[in-house]
């Protein structure tokens, strides 16, 4: 696998957790209609305690404008004013699928190599 | 569903950054709302919004701002009824008493002062809803903004006197025609924008100016009782709208 960078920018680690973070929003809603708050919960649950709350709606706008996910407004049983739920299109399915297979790749290669350099570490210390 | 007094704080300055910054009304108030709801959940769980937000709240608009398109026909629309709207003031003014005659500097100025206007009204917002100001700098803000309105318009009246240029002298029809289409403008206008703000402000201007050509005073008696009539109307106007709103308690919106 090849990776090019635009001349000037560097990719910080903040950017690889965005899109990282991008693919596993995706995820979450792909497994069905849900909301912003809820989607932190979700993330919690699976300890990505690392992201900060607010910072998923910038990627959901970008998301939203890319065709990945639609939204809806909905009046909440308990009444007062509406929620916005996201739910994954077909662009966004096809989309999730290539992330899958790109982080099944790299999250291979980075494994490891980690384990080597864990290896090795051990090795020296004998 | 209430959050607390900081958190509306930043949502109110977040919801003029992005109109200021020329975001669709609609997609800004949706980005706010969910925020809003967001918030909300959040504060009924301990947290606060530095938490949330993570980033300095200016920060954190700007990367909001950034994946919001740039909304080219809200800006147009607005600058559409800001150079009509001044024109078709003037020119309904100058109807009533008399006659309407436009200069080709006052055709060209109005516009080119609208939109220094705007862009500075939207460069003012922008900035003090990036940053947090005491009550003096606010005030002074306001002060240096509307003092470069005023001499604007003065650049323009001086530079008209100033300078012969053509100028279009309306006939009576004209008159007539122009009066119907500014009429009409306002009245378009009103109803596009779903506020009676415009007509009532053109009313309170226009009437003490017809009340006052029918009394048949001296010309020192009746601009002194046509001053008193307009600023005691618009005076009463403000006073009024000012108490509906604190007693609702909604976004104000700018312009």
């Amino acid at each position: 696998m090849q990776y090019s960078y635009e001349s000037g920018e560097t990719m910080s680690s903040s950017q690889i957790l965005k899109g990282i973070l991008e693919g596993c929003l995706l995820s979450i809603i792909a497994k069905g209609e849900t909301y912003g708050y809820e989607m932190i919960e979700k993330l919690d649950h699976y300890g990505f305690t690392m992201v900060k709350e607010g910072s998923i709606y910038p990627l959901l706008l970008r998301m939203k404008k890319q065709g990945l996910v639609e939204t809806s407004q909905k009046q909440l049983p308990s009444g007062g004013p509406k929620r916005k739920y996201y739910t994954i299109t077909e662009h966004g399915r096809s989309e999730l699928e290539t992330f899958k297979g790109n982080w099944e790749a790299i999250s291979t290669s980075v494994t490891k190599l980690m384990r080597e350099e864990f290896h090795s570490e051990c090795i020296k210390e004998e | 569903m209430n959050v607390s007094k900081k958190s509306e704080t930043f949502l109110e300055s977040l919801h003029l950054y992005l109109i200021s910054s020329g975001k669709k009304e609609t997609e800004t108030r949706e980005i706010v709302e969910e925020l809003r709801d967001h918030l909300t959940e959040a504060e009924k769980e301990g947290k606060n919004v530095d938490d949330i937000i993570g980033l300095s709240p200016k920060d954190y608009m700007e990367q909001v701002s950034r994946e919001m398109p740039f909304d080219f026909r809200m800006l147009f629309s607005a600058f559409t009824i800001f150079v009509f709207g001044a024109l078709s003031y003037l020119l309904l003014g100058d109807i009533i008493s008399g006659g309407a005659q436009l200069s080709m500097i006052q055709i060209i100025g109005y516009p080119i002062l609208m939109v220094v206007y705007l862009l500075s009204l939207a460069t003012l917002l922008r900035y003090t809803s990036l940053h947090q100001f005491d009550k003096k700098k606010e005030y002074m803000l306001i002060s240096v903004f509307g003092f470069l309105k005023i001499s604007l318009f003065i650049a323009v009246i001086s530079l008209d006197q100033a300078i012969d240029s053509p100028v279009i002298v309306f006939s009576p029809l004209g008159n007539i025609i122009a009066a119907l289409l500014t009429i009409g403008f306002f009245i378009g206008a009103s109803l596009w924008a779903k506020t009676w703000i415009m007509i009532i402000t053109v009313l309170i201007m226009i009437i003490p100016e017809i009340l006052v050509q029918s009394l048949s005073l001296s010309e020192e008696a009746s601009l002194i009782t046509k001053s008193v009539l307009i600023f005691a109307g618009l005076f009463l106007y403000f006073w009024l709208l000012n108490r509906k709103e604190k007693s609702k308690e909604t976004y104000a919106t700018p312009f």
